[in-house]
């Protein structure tokens, strides 16, 4: 049997997506595990929110010290909407304490630290 | 007839007075005298002069070999002194100018020791003040790093402590604005 490649899953995971089939979902998590293909998990999300890109649909991974209160996630949907020229996003906010304030905004292609965290550590990496 | 009859004859024998015997000079004795002086001399020339001669002759020639000798070993040592003189002169000028020579060669050695000497003094010293120079650079990039490493684990306590959901808001706003231009 030919293995499907990573890419062609992905592409076929963002299309359900955003035909609203999210059962896709539970169908990959099965094929992966029969196949013994768990360990490209990590990759295979990463690939299927790069080709929902392509459907203008654009998944983000904001990281915060105290959480994002509802005006400030609308600024940062508004301001990826803007950047990425997507017509929908979605936001997956995550809190981390170690961050000390600030916001890590993770997109498929992208990366915008602004945290304290970033901060600190830029300044303890001053080469002297 | 031996000289003992002879003599008894004459005595008893008729004297005749002559002019040798007048005198006292018996003629005939006189004969026999000078014939035994002529045999004596014959002899004496034959026989005892020429070794005697020869003897003498030959203690001359000793003693001129001798006086030769001795005058040609008195003008050898002369000569012998002569070249001593000379070769005590030349050996004492020779010996000179080894000393000159080797007193000059001295004082290059030790110019030459002196300024090596001096040089590697001047070298050590130049050494030590690179190392110096080296070791308080690192001290000040040491103390340097260990400043800024205190500052940021200073700055991330205080940050700890000061900043609140209030702050944090503030901070997350300009990280949007800054984003957003």
């Amino acid at each position: 049997m030919t293995q499907i490649s990573r890419r062609q899953l992905a592409s076929y995971a963002a299309e359900s997506l955003v035909a609203g089939r999210i059962e896709v979902i539970d169908q990959l998590a099965a094929y992966l595990v029969s196949e013994r293909r768990v360990k490209e998990a990590d990759s295979l999300v990463r690939d299927i929110e790069k080709a929902l890109l392509s459907y203008n649909t654009l998944v983000a991974h904001v990281s915060s010290a105290r959480g994002l209160d509802p005006a400030q996630r609308s600024e940062i949907e508004t301001l990826l909407k803007e950047r990425y020229n997507a017509k929908q996003v979605a936001i997956d906010v995550q809190t981390d304490e170690d961050l000390l304030g600030g916001v890590v905004i993770r997109t498929a292609s992208d990366e915008f630290d602004s945290s304290l965290r970033r901060n600190i550590n830029r300044l303890k990496a001053i080469k002297v | 007839m031996n000289y003992v009859t002879y003599f008894a004859s004459t005595e008893t024998a008729t004297v005749k007075p002559d002019l040798f015997t007048s005198i006292g000079v018996d003629w005939k004795f006189l004969i026999l005298q000078t014939i035994a002086f002529l045999i004596l001399l014959w002899f004496l020339k034959k026989y005892i002069y020429p070794p005697l001669i020869k003897m003498l002759d030959k203690r001359d020639e000793m003693i001129e070999e001798s006086v030769k000798a001795a005058h040609d070993a008195e003008k050898n040592a002369a000569e012998a002194e002569a070249r001593t003189t000379k070769i005590m002169k030349d050996a004492r000028k020779q010996a000179d100018e080894m000393l000159a020579s080797a007193k000059s060669e001295a004082s290059q050695i030790i110019d030459a020791t002196d300024k090596k000497s001096r040089e590697r003094a001047e070298q050590i010293v130049a050494d030590a003040e690179a190392e110096i120079r080296r070791d308080i650079d690192l001290a000040r990039k040491s103390l340097r790093a260990e400043t800024i490493s205190l500052v940021a684990e200073a700055t991330e306590k205080v940050v700890r402590i000061s900043v609140d959901s209030k702050v944090d808001k503030k901070v997350v706003e300009s990280a949007i604005k800054e984003a957003e231009a």
